[in-house]
């Protein structure tokens, strides 16, 4: 899972995501003004927490630059978990009043928001996508159940 | 005894011809930069200042910059130091900018954060130091380095030897 951005992360900023990931989340308590990659960064790290998968995470400091390395075996969980559009994440955080309108609109819009609720919203995000990443592995384990049994081809017959 | 600026000499010209030279004599270069040297040796500042060994440490930093360009990886490698001695890094800066530019995240990762879960099954825990978190947080461990290819450095613990890519 690469963490790297096109623009610089702030270096704090990333190991700040590196301590929600491994479970130090102390800065959470903290008011931040904070831009859209970051939360970004940040949900992403707290999902890894929620689920308690195990991780290692790298970093070339020097050139801003963040991998999260994770089990074989967890990797489909969390690809479909990056995958879950940010637009889905911030809407449901606004459907749970977790943000206000306002600063949805700032969010998608990537512009500072002060005062962010981070610590909110990303608990909330990464139940989310928690609940949506796991019902696809399921969905998809049972799928590829089903094309491997042969019963059913029989009863068609 | 081989004073070290001529270890050095000999070492950059098995580098030239050879492409690489070995782990224990990458960690001989590496050792050059002791807490001691920063003082003494490699100090311009300092009586002790070795300006010959400054001179041959430049142009193996040059060889190990040239080499990466060629696209050679090696042992070699981990003599690259990000260091914060600014004589240091003007030494190696040649060789710190080839990597930049022409390795990969593998080559130039310098820190690693795990959690309790990872570091429970890691069999180089002493590499590792605690973080320091609150009484809500739950512990986790950070590795660093000042050398280049930390991620693929053998680690040897007893009879095996492991690195922290292929763990």
């Amino acid at each position: 899972m690469d963490f790297g951005s096109p623009r610089d992360i702030d270096q704090e900023v990333a190991m700040g995501a590196f301590k929600v990931i491994v479970g130090a989340d102390k800065f959470m308590q903290h008011a931040f003004v904070l831009e859209n990659h970051a939360v970004k960064l940040f949900t992403s790290a707290k999902f890894l927490r929620h689920m308690d998968i195990p991780c290692v995470a790298a970093a070339d400091v020097r050139n801003n630059k963040f991998v999260v390395f994770t089990e074989k075996d967890k990797a489909p969980i969390v690809k479909y978990a990056l995958k879950t559009p940010f637009e889905e994440l911030v809407q449901n955080a606004l459907d749970k009043n977790v943000i206000s309108k306002k600063m949805a609109v700032s969010l998608l819009g990537d512009e500072r928001i002060s005062n962010f609720p981070i610590k909110e919203f990303v608990q909330t995000c990464a139940e989310y996508i928690g609940e949506i990443a796991q019902k696809k592995v399921e969905w998809k384990t049972t799928r590829q159940r089903i094309e491997g049994e042969t019963e059913w081809l029989e009863e068609i017959r | 005894m081989m004073k070290n600026e001529d270890k050095v000499r000999q070492l950059t010209q098995k580098l030239e011809e050879q492409n690489d030279i070995s782990l224990e004599e990458a960690d001989q270069i590496y050792s050059l930069f002791s807490g001691n040297a920063r003082g003494t040796t490699l100090n311009p500042h300092s009586h002790a200042f070795n300006d010959e060994l400054s001179n041959a440490l430049q142009d193996w930093y040059n060889a190990v910059a040239q080499k990466i360009e060629q696209g050679y990886r090696g042992n070699f490698v981990f003599t690259i130091v990000f260091s914060e001695n600014e004589h240091f890094n003007k030494l190696s800066k040649k060789a710190q900018q080839a990597i930049k530019e022409h390795g990969n995240f593998e080559d130039r990762c310098d820190i690693l954060v795990v959690n309790e879960k990872t570091y429970s099954a890691l069999p180089y825990k002493h590499l590792f130091t605690q973080g320091a978190g609150d009484s809500q947080s739950r512990p986790y461990f950070i590795m660093g380095s000042d050398r280049a290819g930390m991620l693929y450095y053998p680690i040897k613990v007893k009879d095996k030897t492991y690195t922290q890519a292929g763990f």
